[in-house]
């Protein structure tokens, strides 16, 4: 009786997970003509890569109509790289002010650390709209709008309170034996930090950055408004911008496939590390 | 001779200012200073479509609660969508939950695969489940057919159904988060407290009452008021799956904040309604705040 409710709750699970995974890959999969089979076919009938090298920019021979087809006139691999720059830049940032602003929140009780705590909360439960809007304006009046380091700093604005709270927790409970015993050895603080605090906390730190990076590469608000129809037009809103214009749809399905993989091996990484959790505040990884 | 600049002690408060201070100037410059000329703004009947902008003070406000009645349709589809969001993600978290924390064969592969609705965009959540529900391609209007429920396709997004959809969408988005979280808190609980229920004779259901549902008391109350957050200011899912549609039947108070922003052009008006939205998020997080610390669940 026990066992048969866990296999349905195992399959379930599956299910569940995969199904609308499955679905997208499904009709990325096929050629347009048989997009639009009634009822729709449940596994492609001549699967291909067709979409998605086409995707990539690549002319693919399609044998159903005997022609060449040019490579999707939409940006994708364009697109792909500028969310890297992006979210290589927002974590690399991100990193170097939220590394020590974590420790110092984390180790030291200030006078106004409390408040400073209640700030981060209150600025990870802002609704992303009501800031989107005036820096919008901002942006507009700064020429921000339509370049990499606009949206950028837009991203900035989401990820720092959020990466220094979760370096916050972490080092609130970090040992300080190591540490005291660098000062005592006639260490400075600073010294104390660098060559023995940032070097254990390595791991923690590259986790925060790689959250940090997944944020950003998969924002979609700020990026629509601040990047779509511009060279540095980014993923999500690629995506966003397909599915008004286009009428391949199984295109912009390999093209959504396409912008999965990173989040799917970045996954593969935190499955191994959430399971082992030292995140105790599920806040920290919540994604917008 | 005494020193004309004598050397200030480095204290721990000072220390931890300078590595604060970069922060403390982002947090100003990126969170606080938009907030201040949000709230500007919302005084102002900025129209960039008519190309107006002069203070009227709370004119906007008043008008959103006294004369705008889709300020009360967005609240009530707000209200709404964040009770059964909320509620269905903490109830399939609990349920996932207590299903990986079983042993069984190929766990590992089966924790790798339900985590990965995590990792995805909202905005490709969104653009899956497009798929998934479109009427002419989709696998839920052609299971009809395959089930022998209809001659053709149905269409599954309507007025009524599309808030609940929406709700499931986000329930797939954050479950993961949820379900992991609480298996984390799952493996703290001691052995022995079930052996000795065994022992004592309890049912399998009895133990979960007894044993392992008071521990997770807690963390349940964490993710339930952390859905509630996240369902409230949720607007990506919204501006992907319907745009508010079909008619507004979706329109929550942050999705009609962007569309009087990016749509009308109406910028003081979009800035009140989000003043709303700060409130009510803010109100929130000072309840999480509460119960992440005070309260001993």
């Amino acid at each position: 009786m026990k066992k048969a409710l866990l296999i349905i709750g195992i399959v379930f699970v599956v299910l569940w997970s995969i199904i609308p995974i499955y679905w997208a890959l499904n009709i990325s999969l096929m050629y347009h003509f048989e997009v639009y089979s009634v009822p729709a076919h449940l596994f492609p009938e001549h699967p291909t890569l067709y979409n998605y090298l086409r995707s990539l920019g690549f002319s693919v021979f399609n044998p159903f109509t005997n022609r060449v087809d040019p490579p999707v006139g939409y940006p994708i691999r364009e697109a792909l790289i500028n969310s890297f720059v992006v979210a290589s830049m927002v974590s690399l940032i991100t990193i170097a002010i939220a590394t020590p602003a974590g420790y110092a929140l984390g180790r030291y009780r200030t006078r106004h650390s409390g408040l400073l705590t209640a700030l981060l909360l209150g600025s990870r439960t802002l609704p992303p709209v009501s800031i989107l809007i005036p820096l919008y304006i901002i942006g507009l009046r700064y020429r921000l709008l339509g370049t990499t380091h606009g949206i950028t700093v837009m991203h900035l604005a989401l990820v720092l309170p959020l990466t220094t709270w979760i370096l916050m927790g972490f080092f609130s409970t970090f040992p300080s034996e190591i540490e005291k015993a660098a000062r005592v050895d006639g260490a400075t603080r600073l010294q104390a930090i660098v060559r023995v605090v940032i070097p254990t906390a390595l791991p923690a730190i590259v986790s925060a950055g790689l959250l940090s990076f997944l944020f950003s590469y998969n924002e979609y608000l700020f990026s629509w408004v601040f990047t779509s129809g511009t060279p540095a037009q980014t993923i999500q809103p690629t995506l966003a911008s397909m599915w008004f214009m286009i009428g391949e749809i199984n295109i912009m399905a390999a093209a959504t496939i396409l912008s999965l993989i990173v989040p799917v091996v970045i996954s593969l990484y935190f499955q191994k590390y959430i399971i082992q959790v030292r995140l105790v505040d599920p806040y920290a990884l919540a994604f917008e | 001779m005494a020193q004309p600049f004598p050397k200030r002690k480095l204290t721990d408060e000072r220390f931890a200012i300078i590595l604060l201070l970069p922060l403390i100037i982002a947090l100003f410059a990126l969170n606080l200073y938009p907030m201040a000329y949000s709230f500007w703004l919302s005084l102002t009947n900025t129209d960039v479509s008519r190309g107006i902008s002069k203070f009227i003070g709370f004119i906007n406000y008043y008008n959103l609660v006294f004369k705008d009645p889709y300020f009360w349709h967005s609240l009530r589809v707000s209200l709404q969508f964040t009770l059964e969001a909320s509620l269905l993600a903490v109830a399939l978290s609990l349920t996932f939950a207590l299903i990986l924390n079983e042993s069984f064969k190929g766990r590992r592969i089966i924790r790798t695969i339900a985590i990965l609705p995590w990792a995805f965009s909202t905005y490709a959540v969104a653009s899956l489940a497009r798929y998934l529900f479109a009427r002419s391609y989709g696998l839920f209007s052609s299971l009809y057919v395959y089930l022998g429920l209809s001659d053709t396709p149905v269409e599954v997004v309507t007025s009524e159904s599309a808030i609940h959809i929406l709700a499931l969408l986000f329930a797939w988005n954050y479950v993961p988060l949820g379900a992991f979280f609480l298996l984390a808190q799952l493996q703290i609980i001691p052995l022995d407290l079930y052996n000795q229920a065994r022992i004592d004779g309890a049912s399998a259901i009895r133990r979960l009452k007894v044993v392992t549902l008071p521990f997770l008391r807690r963390p349940i109350a964490i993710i339930l008021l952390l859905f509630t957050v996240f369902s409230v200011v949720e607007t990506t899912l919204i501006i992907g799956f319907t745009g508010g549609g079909p008619g507004k039947a979706t329109q929550t108070l942050t999705y009609w904040a962007y569309a009087k922003t990016f749509m009308d052009y109406e910028y003081g008006y979009g800035a009140a309604i989000s003043w709303f939205l700060i409130l009510i998020a803010m109100a929130l997080g000072v309840l999480y705040y509460y119960v992440l610390n005070k309260l001993k669940l």
